[in-house]
Parts: C-alpha cells; sequence; structure tokens
C-alpha cells in the first residue's frame, strides 16, 4: 500500500495554496482547499505503528543538559516489533555510549519501559486537529532514504515561545516514522530516532510481546467508571498548558499497589502526564522531600521539582492529594497544573 | 537457638496472629526482634511489583506441562527419571546436613559473594556520608522542626518590670526617629531590585504551596522517576560524580 505516496503531491500543493505553505499553520491533508479524502491517510499514519506488522533495530539518542552544566549523551540500539494487531515489544540491544548506571542494568530497565516508549515517547500525531493548530511546518518535505526505504521528510516546529523543532521521515508505504529527530533553541539536537532496518514480513515466534507490569486500565472520565476502580474520586487540574488538551485517562498501580488516577494531555504530539491520589493511611512511597507539614496555621505544603534537560517532573502533596506532574513545559505550567482550586 | 524458640518461631511462621506465642516473645528479645524482621521482610517483599508473563510464556509452559502429564500418566515419567545419571551432592552439602553450625555462616558468607552486588544509588551514599560526617548536625536538623514550640509564660507578660520598660521604649523611639528615612529608603531599594524584573515570574504564594527544587530524580517517588525514566529515555540524569555509568 503506496499510502504517501498521494501525499507527496498534496503536500506540493499545499505548499503553492495561499496560506499554506513555509511557515505557515500545518498544511497537510485536512487543510482548507485540500481535497479531504487525505484525511484517510492520515488517519492510516496516526495508527502505522499499531496496524502494521514490522521488526525493525533503531538508533536511540537523547541529549540531556543538567543543572549542573553538563550534557549527558546517551545513544543505544533497540529492536521494535509489532505483530499489526496491537501487540508490540522493544527489545534495547546494546549501548553505543555510557550508560547509567551500567550497560546491564540500562539495558535490563530500558526493557522495563517498552510500553511507555512506544506509546508516548516516540513521535506520533496523536490528534491530528490539535497538531495542526500547535504546530507549522516549514516546508513542503522532500524525499530521503532512510533504513533503505523510501521516505517523506517534513519539518515541523511547535508554535509559540521555546518551539522545539522535528524533523520527521514517514516511510512512502507504511506511514510509518523511520526517522525523527527533535531540536530545541538555536538548533540543539535534543533527541534523535532512526531505523537502521526494517523488515515488513518478520518472523514474531520468537518475540514475548510487551504485557503492561501497572494493571492500567483505561476509562471514560465521564462514565463514573473511574471512580469505582480508583476508589476515589478523580481530580483534574483545572490550569492546563496552552495548547494541551485532555487525552486519555487511566488508572495505574505504583510498586508498592496504591492506585492512582493517570491524566495525559496532549498538544497534537507532545504528552504531559498528571497523576493524582487521595492520600490514605495505606502504604506511602513519596520521600520526604515532598510533605504534607504538620496542621498549623503558618503550615503550607511543599512541592518538589526536577529538571533534567527540557523535562520537568514535579511531585508533592497538595491538600491531602498526591500529585505528580511530567512534562516538556515551563516550571510554572507544572505548578499551576498542581494548585488546588 | 532453644527449643522454646524453635517452637515459637514455627507456630509464628504457620500463623502470624497464634496468640500463644505472645508470651514468649515479651521474655524472647531474639525472638522478638527476629519476628520484627521476618515482618518487614514480608512487608516488603509484598510491595515488590508483581509481572504478568507473557501470553506466549504461559501457552509454551502450559504445552510443555501437558507433555509431561502424558509421560507421568503412562508411569514414564518416573522410568525416565530413575534413567537419568545420579549426580553426588557437594561435600559442603554433606557437611551442612550433618553438622549446621560450624558451616552455616561461611557457606552463607560464600553464597552471598556469589550474587550480583548492587550499588547503591549516588544519592543514598552522599547523604549517608554528610550524616556520618556530621551525625549531630543532622539529628538535630532532622528532628528540630517536630519540636513543640514552647510560649512564654503568662506570668512573665503579666508582670513586666516597669521602669525598665519605660526606658527601652525611650531608647526604641529615638532609634526610630533616626533610622526611619534609612530603612524607607532601603526597603525602597532592595524592593526595586528583587522585583523590578520578575513582573512575568509567578509569585509562590500563587500556588498555594512552596516550591523545592531538588537535584536528583532520586529524591522523587518511583512512579515519578518511572515516568522521567521513560521521557528521558532512561538518561543519566545526575552529576558524573566518577561511579555512575561505566564505558563499554
Amino acid at each position: 500500500m503506496k499510502v504517501l505516496r498521494p501525499l507527496l503531491s498534496v503536500l506540493l500543493i499545499a505548499a503553492a495554496l495561499p496560506g499554506c505553505g513555509v511557515e505557515s499553520p500545518v498544511g497537510l491533508p485536512g487543510t482548507p482547499g485540500v481535497p479531504a479524502a487525505f484525511q484517510g491517510e492520515w488517519d492510516q499514519i496516526q495508527q502505522a505503528p499499531w496496524n502494521t506488522r514490522y521488526q525493525g533495530e533503531r538508533r536511540v539518542t537523547l541529549s540531556v543538559d543538567l543543572e549542573s552544566g553538563e550534557r549527558v549523551q546517551t545513544q543505544y540500539i533497540e529492536r521494535v516489533s509489532s505483530n499489526g494487531q496491537g501487540k508490540f515489544n522493544i527489545l534495547p540491544l546494546q549501548a553505543e555510549t555510557p550508560v547509567f548506571p551500567d550497560e546491564p542494568t540500562f539495558l535490563t530497565l530500558q526493557g522495563r519501559r517498552e510500553g511507555f516508549f512506544f506509546r508516548y515517547r516516540d513521535f506520533r500525531i496523536r490528534n491530528l486537529e490539535l497538531f495542526r493548530k500547535n504546530y507549522r511546518h516549514l516546508d513542503a518535505g522532500s524525499s530521503v532514504i532512510v533504513a533503505g526505504r523510501q521516505a517523506w521528510e517534513v519539518r515541523f516546529v511547535r508554535t509559540g515561545p521555546g518551539g522545539r523543532t522535528y524533523a520527521v521521515a514517514f516511510d512512502l508505504e507504511t506511514g510509518l516514522v523511520l526517522r525523527c529527530n527533535e531540536y530545541g533553541e538555536r538548533g540543539v539536537l535534543l533527541a534523535a530516532l532512526e531505523y537502521t532496518s526494517l523488515d515488513l514480513d518478520p518472523d514474531l515466534s520468537g518475540v514475548a510481546f510487551f504485557v503492561p507490569g501497572n494493571d492500567e486500565v483505561s476509562f471514560n472520565l465521564g462514565s463514573g467508571e473511574g471512580q469505582s476502580i480508583l476508589g476515589f474520586k478523580p481530580y483534574l487540574p483545572k490550569a492546563i498548558p496552552a495548547g494541551f488538551v485532555l487525552h486519555e485517562t487511566a488508572s495505574v498501580s505504583d510498586d508498592m499497589g496504591n492506585r492512582w488516577f493517570k491524566a495525559g494531555y496532549t498538544d497534537g504530539a507532545e504528552m504531559v502526564f498528571f497523576l493524582h491520589r487521595e492520600r490514605g493511611t495505606e502504604t506511602y512511597d513519596l520521600p520526604i522531600t515532598a510533605k504534607t507539614k504538620q496542621a498549623g496555621p503558618s503550615s503550607r505544603d511543599e512541592v518538589s521539582v526536577f529538571r533534567a534537560g527540557t523535562v520537568r517532573a514535579a511531585q508533592g502533596t497538595v491538600r491531602g492529594q498526591d500529585m505528580i506532574v511530567i512534562g516538556e513545559i515551563a516550571e510554572g505550567d507544572l505548578l499551576r497544573m498542581m494548585r488546588m482550586e | 537457638m532453644l527449643p522454646p524458640c524453635n517452637d515459637t518461631r514455627e507456630r509464628l511462621l504457620a500463623d502470624s496472629e497464634c496468640a500463644s506465642t505472645e508470651a514468649h516473645l515479651l521474655e524472647c528479645g531474639d525472638c522478638k526482634s527476629w519476628w520484627e524482621r521476618t515482618q518487614r521482610l514480608s512487608l516488603s517483599l509484598a510491595g515488590l511489583p508483581r509481572l504478568t508473563a507473557p501470553d506466549e510464556l504461559t501457552e509454551t509452559v502450559s504445552r510443555q506441562l501437558s507433555e509431561f502429564r502424558e509421560l507421568e500418566g503412562d508411569g514414564l515419567l518416573e522410568r525416565a527419571l530413575r534413567s537419568l545419571p545420579r549426580v553426588t551432592a557437594p561435600a559442603i552439602l554433606d557437611d551442612l546436613v550433618l553438622d549446621p553450625s560450624p558451616h552455616f555462616e561461611s557457606a552463607t558468607a560464600r553464597l552471598v559473594g556469589n550474587l550480583s552486588r548492587v550499588s547503591a544509588p549516588a544519592v543514598l551514599d552522599r547523604l549517608v556520608g554528610e550524616e556520618l560526617d556530621a551525625p549531630a548536625r543532622h539529628r538535630v536538623e532532622r528532628f528540630v522542626g517536630d519540636l513543640p514550640r514552647a510560649t512564654v509564660p503568662a506570668t512573665l507578660d503579666e508582670k513586666p518590670i516597669e521602669p525598665v520598660r519605660a526606658a527601652s521604649a525611650r531608647r526604641n523611639h529615638n532609634l526610630r526617629r533616626v533610622l526611619a528615612p534609612f530603612a524607607a529608603v532601603a526597603a525602597g531599594l532592595f524592593l526595586w531590585a528583587n522585583f523590578s524584573d520578575q513582573a512575568e515570574a509567578p509569585a509562590a504564594d500563587d500556588y498555594g504551596f512552596d516550591v523545592v527544587h531538588v537535584s536528583s530524580p532520586e529524591q522523587l517517588s518511583p512512579l515519578a522517576q518511572l515516568f522521567l525514566g521513560g521521557m528521558t529515555s532512561g538518561s543519566r540524569l545526575v552529576p558524573n560524580s566518577g561511579e555512575a555509568g561505566t564505558s563499554r
């Protein structure tokens, strides 16, 4: 299925249309003036990782600027498998840079993160309408070869201050993202992912597909189902970072078996996570740096913030509610999500 | 370990709420501390995440077990097991069975020595090091916040020494007259210097909680670390102290 063949011509049309060219809002299929029939191809691109049967090896590179000023570069190879019916596996193979704390432990830990990597870390267009609002394409794209396959590479930039730029190469046949480079301010490479091989007819008999280890149960927030699963009423933050909307809601368990409400927000591509639970008398695993002080007229709750490159994490107990917020957003946005109105 | 201890421990392992063991636990410190350790260990083990085997593994094991069951049904399994060559037990195992006490500790030490070593996180090493360097200081820092605040005795408020109070008031009045203009100018400068360029920055009070910046992900909960590790692809997030990370 040559999914993206028509897209190539549409991109050229889009570039030629007034208001749809360089530095315009994402003028890919679905843009006014562009045949609506191409919308289906974006659906295919969104679903490609799930409904394409494939196996491939890819190189993952990540650069993190620590508070100390040190830049940590991590690079490793992993093998991705998908049965095209919703099951997947990511197997870390080998580190190409020094890794933390050592290579065997690193590879073991990466294996435990496969669910997160496949669902959230890899570049996805999660909400096309929102993606078109929040991202602009910088050019009409160009033909490239990645892992020996024909691909079409387009550059996107997130609108707003400090917007990151993405160069994404889509496989012309399947719509899979074969390469994605993410750049920060002044063009610094923040993350890169590139397939070095791709097999569309793989033998998956020896693959142990991902099984969630955190008892995750998705639910519809409006149904009341969440409260019965969680055992408490889920709380949603009132102040959401600009451009983000609620994307998914679920219940997850921590290592102590405590259930948390997980709300994932997206701006069309990136994700921000808000986790919350009511503080009870049961086992509690937040360290003492994030605590509720002794009750009293002058006591205030305390929230801990940690920054790693562009990623920020905040956690603490606010008015008896344990909260964790993580995402590539400004610290103010992060903290406002934790403010109880 | 005396027979009553042995008996108590066996009964506790069989029934953790066995009432008949209470008297022994009250008088035997060894058993009491053993029971506390056992309960802590039990809690820790219960807290470990439960992992589900992949469907493929379950299928494979079921298939192989069914093959074994077929063998067992025909009595073939027993015959097959009997046909296996016998392997003699290591001498140390024989020694341990015959007389466990002298060998137990050395055997345990050897076994523990063979286990893979897990290093403590760097931040834990640092915190423990700081604590050992100045234990008194850290104990005071940790507990002083929890001490109840002492209130001023009522008698002190009710019976001030009037002449002293009057003299103090006069001194303060004169001092205020001299220092007031300087204090006003200093306060103005302070406010200008600190807040003139922070119009956009949200005040801490806006959130309704205090914000603490931490320097290591290990100061966050395991759940937060899990998400953080996912978003940063498992990168090292603590400054290189020389002990973190290894080269290929």
